[in-house]
């Protein structure tokens, strides 16, 4: 039980442990115990009509357990946030990390979102309890779950009109079921809404086929991948990028692969390709389409090349006919379709991005079917039949026609769950306007948000980490989602809320089971409020008896099976056949012909990190760096460098844009690789009631979202773009965009074409002097890490990871604006720039045109080098800073003093300063108001909760002390003492340390372990001729090295 | 001989009779040739009486209105530094305008131009001393004192810029209960905390046994009991007695011996923190030369500046002549033209390296986006000083003292070029960024400024200004033994 083991050792959930329980002197085993505590405890709890109570599912530490459930180690639960896998890790019962779950077969990978999940469980801004809200006047009175659910029971029964529950996508067959129940039994009429949503990309499948079951691409598999504004490792849910990263490396098996990918905005799926074309989104399908019509109608290839209606539709699509319009040449389109016939069985087409949400979205999408389905792709390896689960339609047009049956009346009785349409739905559709107009509005959102505001009643709900659920996952699995805490406040989960209401308005069946199992109503009142964590609980466990385990809880069959699923953290759910794939011929018709494309276009695409902004109070989210534009906090519109220095701009100048008329004021962005006649905007910001953290951040890019004859556009909108004169500086964490890397050999990059000739290509350096100092002696254990650019695709997972392991404090935009960014691992982003002779280079700040324009984007993770000559370590007068045997830069924090030479002398410059005192709130109130930093810097790390987050294995630094990456030391040291209880001597097997930064790399791109050992993997890493270790020419020797990205150059 | 002398000495009433030059007189030497005369140290036919009342006056009456003006101000600069230091320790060095990659600003720059300022007093009155150059007596005191000054300002900085400054004493390496722990005698900073304080002791020694005589002065023109017993305290009961006289001499002398070294290893040791780090741009063994001439250079034109001041405002012009400033406006050329073949040098070896980040930082210092402040540091201490190869100018009083102003400036920004140019582009260009300072990085300049000259005030209002002893020696006995003024012998 010591260290990262496997979680089907360690992920247990609470109270009802499966592991034999040892005889205590009273003869009472401990799961009866705990059993019977927890009647006990709900009873009393009942008796006192109390909302919060004891439950029996969770039960905290009053002695401790004798099995391996110690206080001070770590304990991983399998769970699902969001509807993907993860693997929390807790101490002393309080969740700190959200991790990927190695051992879970989904393919499904996380996105920052899910990290930074767990800042969201200990956000402050969260209503802490059920809120009469008043809309209108703007008061918010506490009130009690009995209150509202009497409300809500009562105006169902009386109110003449449609009861209406307006939720995201749900995947949960729970919670699914109990939602078709409320919809059949209490009449309340379910509706799915997600401002950010696949529509496009599936209507565009069921065209094509029908309903056959869409596969999932295997890019793992692909040799050749051509991309139309592709966005998998942008938006990386699915886990594409997993696969992309295999067929990186120059030695990768079965070849290294080869991305090309035509796109308007520099994404950054596109800054990994090994080509980049630059088309604007609205002429995306027009060039796909032609690659089509090189392949059906010229070549005459694959089953469509007999359909007419297809020939005849894609002969509009003669290339020069799309060169006209689009402006890409039609030797390359006919090269490009050449090279994927050439590639056939091994060659995939990929759109899906934002470009899709154009109103040329659809064609997109089927042009891609169209490729892929000519050269055979679908029915070779290269697609699985593990089907992504079929959608909800869920976009903005649904929510349309709602807010239309609002206006008219129809509907009595709005609960909203966990959707925030009055922020993010297109104005078009005037949803706040007709929400007004509905006589009861309940929210089941998890804050006073932007559409709760307009609710009457906001009855909040849990965290999933704090309430049962499920869900479906990715390649035929279903997962429940555990709790792994306490609720923090007075909350319930959402099936919690609907499994009580539902048995209170009647529903019969697993709904009652569950209710009659979880407590003895004994009043109308007390059925009112959701009685606790096991309401869900039991209705999960008999629905899921019923429906995949085939067993009743109780029998030991079923509770083994239970046990599993939960430690394990998924169950295979039999797929269930679908119709074959059939080509439909109608498809053809939405094609459609190329068309001009207006003056200038706008893409609004998903924030990076915030997404669609429903977590944008969270710190650690705000604070993310956009991978491309390096861009904190703040939103800018990204505009071409060509553009931008013609309009006479700096970063940061607000320009005014005109969509429609939508107008809004944004800071300008030079944007490389953007296509000259398109701007690009994020969503997912400028949220006016998220909390103290994320209030007026940016701007709201969803009120600039079209809306017509009922499809939502936000890709290829004509825009108009103005100067207005006015400044809001950007917090843009990079100094330098460009690297001349002939003059600074500081990223190791080269082609493959170069690197078949020389495997050492792109790592030559100058080379170092002699050394003045001692070698250093190891005689132990040596860590090191590697670090394969060619894998690394930038996503900066690695950065949110360090986050929370090592209690890396939020600093703010002005923080970052100012250069006081906390980041122990950093991912710098270069454009690559050839050399310019005899010119000077200190203009490169924002990078000449020539770079630019059509920018090779390098990614390097930035962190600690852990040098065995470490020159900050000999300027540090109080020894604050030192090495230690086994290789690694100690940083002593109780030693340091604040000199900052250490810093000054890094040549890596990863040493980060505490210029404030971010742990806790200082008290003095003079201060606090001469110095409104000192308070930003509160709300955004210690206040309410939020100091719970905090790993207790990692000291919080205090003002005045210099910090930076340990390698993770509390892990090591961990995994040491195990070794040494089990008297291993320290001899520590390779993988059983793993920096967060690791951990959390989809790609394994971060290899870490001991050099000394000559068969552990770092080792190989660091021998490859691949390899380079930077700054040779200082002498410091890191302990890191870098493998050289290789780019395919290969025609 | 006796006569030619003793009339020039008795008749050079003020500095517009003084030349700079010898007095040539043709064929009255010894063999019939020319007869060069220096001119008089101390114009205004002075009787050593006149030196005791012209230079103690100022400590015996009450201050005049512009002294207490200028206290005034320097007293509000003062709480202003205040004001800041608890703000700053406080709420932190987030305040500043310090950041990553510009760790370093405005505390390390203030300091190394403090130690700067702090060189000059110290080499006035030891190597001069030294090399027996007699008209540094006119000056030696106030820039002792200045020197002190400036040290106390500049010892201030390391330890505010501390995260941490109340654990400052951890740099000092004594027995203690944290292990025990010894600091990393490889660190430079390290070597500052022993070089400033050694020259802080010596330089305070060298002036206070300096100073013993004309306590003693004071005390013996004290009329009231109590001034005249703090004095004699101060003087440590200094009787005047050949025996004393003979220790004091050999004991100044040895001190003398003892600061000379000191004055050199200071600034090489400060330049060290930057020389021994591995930043282009810092990385240089140019430095510890670099710096001491610059330091000299600074502290001859603080030196200038105060002595402008003083000069005019306690009517010190018999004492601090012309031919004393002009002196030190030769020291300002020369040494200007030092600190520019250092910058020039500085880039022949960035060139000459071969490196590319060397190479970097010196194009950038010069033309990047602190161009300007490389333009001002060059034109103000290479550029200015050059109107001194004219005699006129260097006798020019307004002349004087603007250069000298403007060389002052230009030493705080070659620190400042120095620190920040170097740092905030540094090998990778991902981390490069810029530094800007904040209210409370000049708040605290101010008021470092603030704290320098509340502490010259009240050295003015309580101290003898100028060395009265060793002026006297300079003096002509046969002139300044007269009991009779010059009016009187006309009259």
């Amino acid at each position: 039980m010591m260290g990262r083991k496997a979680p089907e050792h360690e992920a247990h959930r609470g109270g009802d442990g499966q592991a034999p329980e040892p005889e205590g002197d009273s003869g009472l085993s401990r799961r009866d115990f705990m059993r019977l505590g927890g009647s006990v405890a709900a009873a009393t709890a009942l008796a006192s009509a109390g909302c919060q109570m004891p439950t029996e599912e969770v039960v905290p530490f009053n002695q401790r357990p004798e099995d391996g459930n110690q206080l001070g180690r770590p304990r991983f639960y399998a769970t699902v946030v969001a509807g993907i896998p993860v693997l929390t890790r807790t101490r002393e019962n309080r969740p700190i990390l959200v991790t990927p779950n190695p051992k879970h077969p989904s393919p499904q990978s996380l996105t920052v979102g899910t990290q930074a999940a767990l800042l969201d469980l200990y956000d402050p801004d969260r209503a802490s309890g059920p809120l009469s809200v008043r809309r209108g006047e703007g008061a918010v009175v506490p009130t009690s779950w009995e209150a509202v659910g009497q409300t809500l029971f009562s105006h169902l029964k009386e109110a003449k009109g449609d009861a209406v529950l307006l939720t995201p996508p749900i995947t949960g067959p729970a919670t699914r079921q109990v939602i078709k129940e409320l919809e059949q039994v209490a009449g309340i009429r379910h509706v799915s809404y997600a401002s950010i949503d696949d529509d496009v990309s599936w209507s565009a499948w069921t065209t094509a086929f029908g309903h056959a079951p869409r596969p999932r691409p295997r890019l793992d598999r692909a040799s050749f991948i051509v991309g139309f504004g592709a966005e998998f490792i942008d938006r990386p849910a699915e886990g594409l990028e997993r696969d992309f990263a295999q067929r990186r490396a120059p030695d990768a098996a079965g070849g290294m692969g080869q991305f090309l990918q035509f796109e308007g905005r520099l994404t950054l799926t596109g800054a990994n390709a090994d080509r980049r074309v630059r088309v604007r989104d609205s002429q995306l399908a027009a060039v796909a389409c032609a690659i089509a019509h090189e392949i059906v109608v010229v070549q005459r290839h694959g089953s469509l090349a007999d359909d007419e209606t297809m020939v005849q539709a894609l002969k509009a699509f003669e290339p020069a006919a799309v060169t006209k319009t689009s402006g890409v040449s039609a030797e390359l389109l006919q090269a490009v379709a050449g090279q994927l016939l050439a590639a056939k069985g091994n060659a995939v087409v990929l759109a899906g991005g934002s470009a899709s949400q154009g109103a040329t979205g659809l064609a997109l999408e089927l042009a891609t079917i169209v490729i892929n389905h000519s050269l055979g792709a679908y029915d070779s390896p290269l697609f699985d039949r593990w089907a992504a689960p079929a959608p909800v339609a869920a976009s903005a047009a649904v929510l349309a026609k709602l807010a239309e049956q609002l206006q008219a009346g129809k509907v009595s009785t709005l609960i909203i769950a966990g959707t925030n349409p009055v922020y993010d739905a297109p104005p078009r559709a005037g949803f706040a306007a007709a929400m007004a107009k509905c006589p009861l509005v309940l929210s089941l959102n998890d804050r006073v948000d932007e559409t709760s505001a307009g609710a009457d009643w906001l009855a909040p709900t849990s965290h999933p980490l704090e309430a049962w659920g499920d869900a479906q996952l990715h390649g035929g699995m279903v997962a429940i989602q555990q709790p792994v805490i306490r609720p923090l406040h007075d909350t319930y989960g959402l099936l919690d809320v609907l499994v009580t209401w539902g048995a209170a308005l009647g529903i019969g069946g697993e709904v009652a089971a569950a209710m009659a199992k979880s407590q003895t109503p004994t009043s109308p009142a007390q059925a009112a409020a959701p009685t606790s964590q096991s309401a869900a609980y039991h209705f999960l466990r008999g629905t899921w008896g019923d429906r995949y385990l085939q067993k009743k809880p109780g029998t030991p069959d079923f509770e083994d099976i239970w046990s599993e699923v939960l430690r394990k953290g998924h169950w295979h759910e039999p797929t269930p056949e679908g119709p074959e794939r059939a080509w439909s011929p109608a498809a053809a018709a939405q094609l459609g012909a190329p068309q001009p494309s207006p003056a200038l276009e706008l893409q609004l695409y998903p924030h990076f990190a915030l997404h669609d902004g429903s977590s944008a109070n969270n710190g650690w989210l705000l604070e993310m760096p956009d991978p491309v534009t390096r861009i904190t906090w703040d939103g800018a519109v990204s505009i071409a460098p060509r553009r931008f220095d013609e309009l006479g701009l700096e970063n940061g100048d607000l320009v005014e844009l005109t969509v429609g008329s939508a107008k809004l004021d944004v800071p300008a962005y030079r944007h490389a690789g953007m296509h000259h006649d398109q701007l690009a905007l994020a969503l997912g910001q400028g949220r006016s009631r998220a909390g103290l953290v994320g209030n007026d951040i940016g701007v709201n890019a969803f009120a600039l979202t079209q809306l017509e004859g009922g499809q939502v556009t936000r890709a290829g909108l004509e825009v108009t773009l103005r100067k207005t004169g006015r400044r809001a500086p950007l917090a843009i964490m990079q100094g330098s965009e460009v690297i001349d890397r002939d003059r600074r050999p500081l990223v190791p990059t080269t082609t493959l074409s170069q690197y078949r000739a020389n495997p050492r290509a792109g790592t030559e350096q100058p080379p170092g002097g002699p050394s003045a100092w001692p070698e250093h002696a190891y005689p132990g254990n040596r860590w090191a890490m590697a670090i394969d650019l060619s894998k690394c695709n930038g996503c900066g997972k690695c950065t949110l990871a360090c986050q929370g392991e090592n209690n890396i404090p939020v600093v703010g935009p002005q923080g970052i604006r100012n250069g006081r960014e906390m980041p122990w691992i950093r991912i710098d982003r270069y454009y690559d720039s050839p050399h310019k002779d005899g010119r000077w280079d200190a203009e490169v700040w924002d990078g000449p045109l020539a770079v630019v324009e059509e920018p090779v984007t390098l990614f390097e993770p930035m962190l600690c080098q852990h040098c065995e000559n470490a020159p900050c370590e000999t300027v540090c007068p109080f020894n604050a800073t030192m090495h230690s045997e086994d290789g690694l830069n100690q940083q002593i924090y109780n030693r340091c003093v604040g000199t900052r030479y250490c810093a000054n002398n890094c040549p890596f410059k990863v040493r980060r300063y505490n210029w404030f005192e971010y742990s806790y709130r200082q008290s003095s109130t003079l201060f606090r108001r001469l110095f409104p930093v000192i308070e930003d810097n509160a709300n955004r790390n210690s206040r309410g909760k939020l100091a719970l987050k905090n790993n207790p294995e990692v000291t919080v630094r205090s003002r005045g002390v210099m910090e930076k990456c340990t390698f993770c030391v509390q892990r090591i040291r961990e995994a040491r003492a195990e070794a040494l209880r089990e008297g291993r001597k320290g001899s520590i097997p390779d993988g059983a340390v793993m920096p967060a930064c690791m951990e959390a790399c989809p790609t394994g791109a971060i290899v870490f372990g001991d050099i000394n050992d000559q068969s552990s993997q770092v080792a190989a890493s660091a021998k490859s001729p691949r390899a380079m270790r930077l700054l040779e020419l200082t002498g410091v020797k890191p302990a890191i090295s870098y493998l050289t990205k290789v780019r395919n150059d290969n025609a | 001989m006796t006569t030619h002398s003793e009339s020039l000495y008795a008749t050079v009433m003020d500095d517009s009779q003084l030349t700079g030059g010898p007095v040539v007189r043709e064929g009255a030497g010894p063999y019939g040739g020319d007869e060069e005369i220096a001119e008089p140290m101390v114009t205004g036919g002075k009787k050593y009486r006149d030196v005791d009342q012209d230079i103690c006056a100022h400590t015996e009456q009450f201050p005049m209105r512009r002294w207490w003006i200028a206290f005034g101000f320097a007293l509000t600069l003062l709480g202003v530094l205040g004001v800041s230091l608890i703000s700053l320790f406080y709420v932190g060095e987030g305040i500043v305008g310090i950041n990553s990659p510009v760790n370093w600003g405005t505390f390390i720059v203030n300091f190394v131009f403090w130690i700067g300022i702090g060189h000059a007093g110290t080499l006035i009155s030891a190597v001069l001393f030294l090399f027996r150059q007699k008209w540094r007596t006119a000056i030696n005191r106030s820039a002792e004192a200045m020197t002190l000054f400036a040290v106390a300002c500049a010892g201030i900085f390391p330890i505010i810029h501390l995260g941490r400054p109340w654990f400052a004493y951890w740099l000092f390496p004594y027995p203690n209960d944290r292990g025990p722990l010894w600091i990393n005698f490889n660190s430079a900073l390290s070597w500052d905390i022993f070089a400033i304080s050694t020259y802080g002791l010596v330089s305070l020694t060298f002036w206070y046994v300096g100073l013993l005589p004309d306590l003693a002065t004071v005390r013996d023109r004290a009329t009231h009991p109590w001034r005249k017993w703090i004095y004699n305290a101060l003087s440590f009961g200094w009787t005047g007695s050949h025996r004393a006289w003979r220790h004091y001499e050999s004991a100044y002398l040895i001190l003398a011996a003892f600061a000379t070294p000191l004055v050199f290893s200071v600034h090489t040791i400060v330049s060290f923190d930057f020389a021994t780090s591995i930043m282009p741009g810092w990385h240089a063994t140019i430095f510890p030369p670099y710096f001491v001439i610059g330091a000299i250079f600074s502290g001859f034109a603080m030196v200038i500046t105060l002595m402008v001041i003083m000069r005019s405002v306690f009517n010190l012009k018999h004492y601090i002549t012309l031919n004393h400033l002009e002196a030190m406006a030769k020291v300002i050329l020369f040494t200007g033209m030092l600190v520019g073949f250092a910058y020039s040098t500085e880039f022949f070896m960035a060139w000459y390296s071969g490196s590319e980040y060397e190479g970097f930082i010196f194009k950038n210092r010069a033309f990047g986006p602190y161009g300007w402040s490389y333009f001002i540091m060059f034109t103000c201490n290479v550029i200015v000083p050059q109107i001194f190869w004219f005699k006129r100018f260097r006798r020019s009083i307004p002349v004087l003292f603007v250069a000298a102003i403007l060389v002052n400036v230009g030493m705080w920004f070659e620190r400042y070029v120095i620190v920040v140019t170097s740092l905030h582009r540094d090998f990778l260009p991902s981390s490069w960024g810029m530094y800007d300072m904040t209210f409370f990085d000049w708040s605290i300049l101010a008021g470092s400024f603030g704290l320098f000259f509340t502490l010259f005030l009240l050295f003015v209002r309580f101290l003898p200004v100028i060395a009265m002893s060793e002026v006297k020696g300079v003096m002509d006995p046969k002139v300044a033994r007269s009991t009779a003024t010059p009016e009187e012998k006309a009259a």
